[in-house]
């Protein structure tokens, strides 16, 4: 396969799955028939860009994720308040709203575990993502999410190391308890999302985006 | 909706491409290379395919069935008349307008 043909092929493959499905095919030809420049280039990345926007994969996923965020927030928030028996929250009244409010204290930190924990997952399958037909937005959104989950834990540490003697003690201490169960209901959930996420005839569409030899 | 180069209407992808089709069904590349003839406007592949994937789903224009790789489109009903419309509509300006330059 020849230059050309690699950036065409990875061009057409910027537009959602199901795009692709109608017209891969013939923009593909076109690429190749055309002066492939870089303004031919720049245009079809903004158009690849409009399409994914508008796609119902990315709505698909955007929904995933906020029902996920809303349930995560729910179950953090549950532990937190079974660990420390309604603690801060206790004026909001009952187990709910204290799993609420406390869910929201601690949920982006969970959120970012919910897509991080999908990185090990995603490693790991890594070698199948072809076959499986894992969508490359998933892998984006775990990239994301270990980025936002660091950053988190960072801001953690700036605020709370003078209870801690090493940044160890402190990630022991957050992993401890309400934060392991969690990390391991988010490794599932996040699992499941990715592959209920997964297009269904991937492969089709693939073999249908190589460039013809006409 | 395709996004608009600058030129005002009669640059529109949407409009360009219903009134290349009005000639009778082509493939992409040929509408492209129509319109760079009688327009002067050369659509970028992106453009191109956005527009026909929004004539398309607005059912103004429709892809010809088995037409292997490479499938023409053609203008459906709908979409003459939406260009018949647009088309009055852009006389009708473009006549008030002249009138007013030549009376000022």
């Amino acid at each position: 396969m020849s230059t050309r043909h690699r950036i065409v092929s990875a061009l057409v493959r910027m537009y959602p799955a199901e795009w692709r499905r109608e017209y891969g095919p013939e923009l593909t030809d076109i690429l190749l028939a055309g002066r492939l420049g870089p303004r031919a280039i720049a245009n079809v990345f903004g158009s690849a860009c409009r399409e994914r926007l508008r796609s119902a994969e990315l709505r698909h996923l955007l929904l995933r994720a906020l029902v996920a965020f809303i349930v995560m927030e729910l179950l953090t928030g549950a532990s937190a308040a079974i660990q420390y028996e309604y603690g801060p929250g206790r004026e909001f009244g009952g187990p709910f709203g204290v799993a609420l409010f406390l869910g929201f204290v601690t949920a982006p930190m969970y959120v970012g575990a919910l897509f991080g924990a999908i990185v090990p997952v995603a490693v790991l399958l890594g070698p199948l993502r072809r076959r499986a037909g894992l969508p490359v937005a998933a892998f984006a959104s775990a990239g994301v999410g270990v980025a936002a989950f660091a950053g988190v834990l960072l801001v953690f540490w700036v605020i709370d190391r003078s209870h801690f003697q090493t940044f160890g003690q402190f990630l022991v201490t957050v992993f401890r308890g309400q934060g392991t169960s969690t990390v391991l209901a988010a490794l599932i959930a996040g699992s499941a999302i990715v592959v209920s996420g997964r297009p269904r005839s991937r492969a089709t569409s693939d073999r249908q985006d190589e460039p013809s030899t006409v | 909706m395709a996004r608009k180069p600058r030129g005002g209407p009669a640059t529109d992808p949407e409009l360009l491409i219903l009134s290349s089709l009005a000639a009778g069904p082509q493939h992409g590349y040929g509408i492209m290379t129509d319109i760079r003839e009688f327009a002067g406007v050369t659509l970028g592949p992106g453009t191109l395919y956005t527009a026909i994937t929004r004539l398309v789903e607005k059912q103004l224009i429709a892809p010809q069935a088995d037409s292997g790789r490479q499938r023409p489109y053609k203008l459906t009903r709908d979409g003459a008349l939406a260009l018949k419309q647009q088309l009055s509509d852009m006389r009708r300006v473009a006549s008030i307008g002249l009138t007013r330059l030549r009376t000022t």
